[in-house]
């Protein structure tokens, strides 16, 4: 299995906010997206989800054009994270999460005891069994991004897609959750591809980095390799200095303000 | 994890409960719209029992004639060809209203949204104020509605044309096209009845609605259409649900939320515009019903739709026998619902309001 972007672009009006664009992602990885706001990451998962076309460029899939699959097959293949966690209705937590079987369960059909289960599992793995009954509107900000992305993993898809998934969560759950994503990542061979907006956690957790500005791959690679003061100089116009921190085992950046 | 073994029967159980319980709540609900039509039925100007009642409907049904013979023969007349055209027309189209501001507030995500949010009131009203002013009798009894239907057909196609310019149809670009698209309809409708001298009264008349006089035909028509809309919902049921999560999140999870959106949009207008066509502006039922219904069935679409259809079904059959039997004089139904259920709407949102106030920390 493989993600395979060749000369993508997508204008929106007369701007391009994404602009020659071709990117090779492997399975088994966990991959970064860092860049400055309106960089295109966004509208890049949105193109990768189906749920906008590329105006130009081609986008592959296990070797076959992304446009080819069923909405309903992508939905096995790709579950997504978004940045707005907002739910408009009371629905119950467990309800939500349960949503996330949908793409597996004949729309007239009741949930099985293996999607029970499996629903089961991703919230007590998230935390999130003890507000089972709530109601998703009465959750604070970080809680509804958690129950957001119990439902992405109740949907079990090879590939995981997150926007600023952990933004509004405090740092113990930030941490419990991208813990949850290496470890899908390691263990099942899932790939992920995160935005982000901590560059430290990134740099933590994801093996590889890539870089975006004005819709373009500014520079992509081992985190290792590309995580450099001059990179983060090119794309986020700050002064930093990057170590190798053996406390977190990986590399760190500090800020000069 | 430790303990998911031993609660894994209890859990069971109580999901079948629940899902046990949605299943008797609609039979309930059924039993209580069929005792609604009967108890309608005997009230009116000429009380007829119970037994006669379902004597006459067992006979219609079967074919026995034999069963209504000793009875006064005026008895069967007003009941198969006054009342129960007007009762059913009344129940199907509190259905219809229910279930079409159900979806019309689960697609435009707005609590405020109700089935003539696009504008399709609006527009029938004009088309039936036209055909009354210029007294269009070419199609006799049914110019009138079909003129109303003409209008309210072609606001809706006007209405998502001028949405949908640039990238698809959102839910703010779809209320406001709704708004500004009804006003000046409404503007016209004035300049209408202006014009209408001695008419004016008839176009005011028809537009406070009515379900005096329904026939049969109309009967069918709306059951048609809310029989169709209602399993065309019903098929996207699921799918409302996850655009409750957002477009694009719906988008991941194999919704073509476009063209999902339209289809809904579309059938709920057009059960909106058959029933306006047929019954006059009837307001309150499409916005209030949903909002009852959720407090009970919470807000997956598969419960709120059914639930709706049956409750929308009692709830304007009550206010149209209360209007047509038990008032001494009748006063349109359209007049009725605003003011009975803009109350309740006020008292609903006063305690929802208070509930949300008792939960925040």
């Amino acid at each position: 299995m493989s993600l395979c972007l060749e000369e993508v672009a997508f204008r929106y009006g007369d701007r391009n906010v994404i602009d020659d664009l071709s990117l090779d992602l492997q399975p088994g990885r966990f991959y970064g997206i860092l860049g400055p706001n309106g960089s295109g990451k966004t509208t890049l998962l949105d193109l990768l989800s189906g749920h906008r076309k590329p105006s130009a460029g081609r986008i592959r899939y296990r070797g076959r054009q992304l446009g080819v699959y069923p909405h309903k097959q992508l939905a096995k293949e790709m579950a997504l994270v978004p940045q707005n966690f907002y739910v408009n209705f009371p629905y119950r937590v467990r309800e939500i999460v349960m949503m996330g079987r949908y793409p597996h369960i004949p729309r007239f059909r009741p949930p099985t005891a293996k999607d029970e289960q499996i629903v089961a599992d991703v919230m007590d793995e998230t935390q999130i069994s003890e507000y089972s009954g709530r109601l998703v509107t009465e959750l604070s900000g970080g809680e509804k991004q958690r129950v957001v992305f119990a439902r992405a993993l109740a949907q079990e898809t090879p590939m995981l897609l997150l926007d600023e998934a952990t933004a509004s969560m405090d740092i113990h759950h930030s941490i419990q959750t991208l813990n949850l994503v290496a470890k899908r990542v390691k263990s099942a061979n899932q790939t992920a591809l995160a935005v982000m907006q901590d560059i430290n956690l990134a740099g933590m957790y994801c093996e590889h980095l890539i870089f975006m500005k004005h819709g373009r791959i500014v520079c992509h690679g081992p985190t290792q390799q590309v995580l450099q003061p001059d990179t983060i100089h090119r794309v986020f116009n700050v002064e930093t200095k990057v170590y190798d921190e053996p406390f977190s085992n990986a590399k760190q950046v500090v800020f000069k303000r | 994890m430790t303990n998911g073994s031993a609660d894994q029967p209890a859990k069971q159980m109580r999901i079948h409960q629940l899902r046990e319980a949605v299943g008797i709540q609609v039979l309930l609900m059924a039993a209580a719209l069929f005792l609604t039509i009967v108890v309608s039925t005997r009230l009116g100007f000429l009380t007829v029992s119970f037994s006669d009642v379902l004597r006459i409907i067992t006979a219609k049904l079967t074919g026995q004639a034999s069963l209504i013979g000793d009875m006064d023969a005026l008895l069967p007349v007003v009941v198969l060809e006054v009342r129960l055209p007007r009762i059913l027309c009344a129940a199907i189209v509190g259905a219809g209203l229910a279930v079409s501001g159900a979806v019309f507030q689960g697609i435009l995500l707005n609590p405020l949204a109700d089935p003539y949010t696009l504008g399709v009131s609006a527009g029938a009203a004009f088309g039936a104020s036209i055909a009354i002013l210029l007294n269009l009798g070419f199609l006799g009894f049914y110019s009138v509605p079909l003129f109303a239907f003409i209008g309210a057909a072609a606001t809706l196609f006007f209405v998502i044309t001028l949405s949908s310019s640039g990238q698809g149809l959102s839910s703010n670009n779809l209320i406001l096209s709704g708004i500004i698209v009804a006003a000046i309809l409404s503007a016209g409708i004035s300049f209408l009845k202006y014009l209408a001298d001695e008419h004016v009264s008839v176009i005011i008349f028809w537009l406070m609605g009515s379900f005096a006089s329904r026939t049969w035909a109309d009967v069918s028509l709306t059951a048609v259409a809310v029989g169709i809309g209602f399993l065309v919902m019903m098929f996207h049921a699921r799918n409302l649900n996850l655009m409750s999560l957002g477009n694009r999140t719906a988008s991941s999870m194999g919704v073509d939320t476009s063209r999902v959106m339209l289809v809904l949009l579309i059938t709920a207008s057009v059960i909106a515009a058959l029933c306006v066509s047929v019954s006059g502006i009837i307001g309150f039922v499409g916005l209030l019903v949903p909002h009852m219904v959720r407090l009970i069935t919470g807000p997956d679409n598969r419960k709120l739709l059914p639930v709706s259809l049956l409750a929308g079904a009692i709830l304007l059959l009550g206010a149209d026998t209360i209007t047509r039997a038990v008032l001494p004089s009748e006063i349109p139904i359209g007049v009725l619902t605003a003011l009975i259920g803009g109350p309740v709407f006020c008292y609903i949102f006063w305690k929802r309001q208070k509930m949300l106030q008792g939960n925040a920390p």
